[in-house]
């Protein structure tokens, strides 16, 4: 089997994370910040390194990092949290689902949201769609996809947050594509609130998730759900410490553990390096499909991580998709949850329904990029 | 360590009392993570236990690295 759906989620995981999830199992079998056993102790001393490692990957502080259930949770929790009546939003046109479909919630109950011009191959369009709006309106909050998981392509994080900081907009942004194989430093990027998978460049198991709030962030974030946080049992309402404010109920122990081993492997690894192999796979693929007869590669221009988006002649993208399946390639077609992005590139129309993404990870290889390719070679000659 | 010749830090926050504990072992202080639950302080609250040194000098340091103790 050929696994490229890696922007879904990783697969294989690090032996480290594999061991970590038995370890998890076997050692941290307590409730982490309830009790104060021995046992419990030992469990909440791991949810706190796994803080650590997570907050050393973004460059921010330990009790900053939230555990969530994964990004679409982390991201409704950052925008429910943050986001007012009365407010005005920005939005990035390669925005997932799991953003805007908060976002147009958001809307019915009086928030205005504002959709920024968007190029799969220029910044200086979503540059100066956002600059040209802070200019006429007050804007309140950016919300903005790192990169996208249709083209692969990264926003121009710094130039956008420089704006925010001239102009007082709260950005917050989604790593879900980026974390782990790009280098994120919040201070550095001027990112207020960050929002990830747990499961994907972190190779934790699914299910995992974090928010991730920047040192610098002034404002408190209003709790997403409520209930037991562990501390002050006889208040009527979460306490405003974080990480204990958002995180109420019981972690998922497991989970954490497993994405404090992923988080562990990409800085040991580094998440530049990581990147820079997914892309020299990726520009291999790109290369060898376009010299297929009917094939068509929509993110060939793209400085693009990991992902190929493509269409073969004459076929849907999910007949394409179970074609690749049947010999034995994983990878995914449709939409992607991310409507708009395949409104800019084109692909949203009865023949294509969508493209075919491939998503390379870590640990693909060139023999099976040339097993792939191979595979698109026979399919577009039928 | 037992807990009842040692003086607690309340702290408030668990993730807070590890990350105090991290920093007080850097410095040579030996301190563990406990709970203590009073009414009067709005029910359970997590903080250290410390021995062997003055509460002021903890305290002190504990502020010295941003975390002030209730």
């Amino acid at each position: 089997m050929i696994y490229m759906d890696n922007s879904a989620t990783s697969h294989p995981k690090p032996y480290e994370v594999r061991r970590a999830v038995k370890r998890a199992y076997n050692k941290f079998y307590a409730n982490p910040g309830r009790g104060s056993s021995k046992d419990a102790i030992r469990a909440s001393a791991e949810v706190y390194s796994a803080r650590e490692a997570l907050g050393a990957l973004v460059n921010t502080s330990a009790e900053n990092i939230v555990f969530t259930y994964n990004a679409t949770y982390a991201l409704n929790m950052a925008l429910y949290g943050v986001i007012k009546e009365g407010m005005t939003v920005a939005v990035d046109r390669f925005s997932h689902n799991s953003a805007l479909r908060p976002l147009y919630a958001l809307s019915k109950r009086g928030v205005k949201l504002r959709f920024l011009d968007s190029s799969i191959i220029r910044d200086s369009v979503i540059i100066d769609s956002f600059e040209s709006l802070v200019r006429k309106e007050k804007i309140d909050v950016l919300v903005l996809n790192h990169t996208s998981n249709v083209t692969g392509k990264m926003s121009p994080v710094k130039r956008l947050s420089d704006i925010c900081r001239e102009f007082d907009v709260t950005l917050i942004l989604d790593a879900s594509q980026s974390i782990g194989s790009s280098e994120i430093d919040m201070k550095k990027l001027g990112v207020d609130i960050l929002a990830s998978s747990g499961h994907k460049g972190l190779y934790g198991v699914t299910g995992t998730g974090f928010l991730a709030v920047s040192d610098s962030y002034p404002s408190v974030i209003d709790p997403l759900i409520s209930g037991g946080s562990g501390i002050f049992s006889l208040s009527h309402e979460m306490p405003n410490l974080l990480p204990e404010r958002l995180e109420a109920g019981t972690l998922g122990m497991i989970g954490i553990s497993s994405m404090r081993a992923g988080a562990e492997f990409v800085l040991r690894v580094g998440a530049g390096a990581i990147g820079a192999w997914e892309r020299e796979l990726q520009r291999k693929l790109v290369s060898e499909l376009l010299n297929v007869k009917g094939v068509t590669v929509y993110n060939k221009d793209v400085n693009a991580n990991s992902i190929v988006l493509f269409n073969v002649e004459g076929m849907s993208s999910s007949a394409l998709a179970d074609k690749l399946d049947k010999m034995g390639i994983s990878g995914r077609a449709g939409y992607h949850c991310a409507p708009l992005a395949h409104e800019l590139i084109g692909t949203n129309n009865p023949e294509n329904d969508g493209a075919m993404r491939l998503s390379i990870g870590i640990f693909n290889t060139e023999r099976e990029c040339d097993k792939l390719v191979s595979a698109v070679n026979k399919i577009s000659k039928f | 360590m037992t807990k009842d010749d040692s003086f607690f830090i309340n702290l408030g926050s668990l993730t807070l009392a590890h990350k105090a504990q991290k920093i007080l072992a850097e410095n040579s202080v030996s301190a563990t993570v406990g709970k203590s639950a009073r009414a009067a302080s709005g029910g359970c609250s997590w903080g250290l236990y410390v021995k062997g040194r003055k509460k002021e000098e903890v305290t002190l340091l504990l502020r010295a690295y941003s975390i002030n103790p209730l």
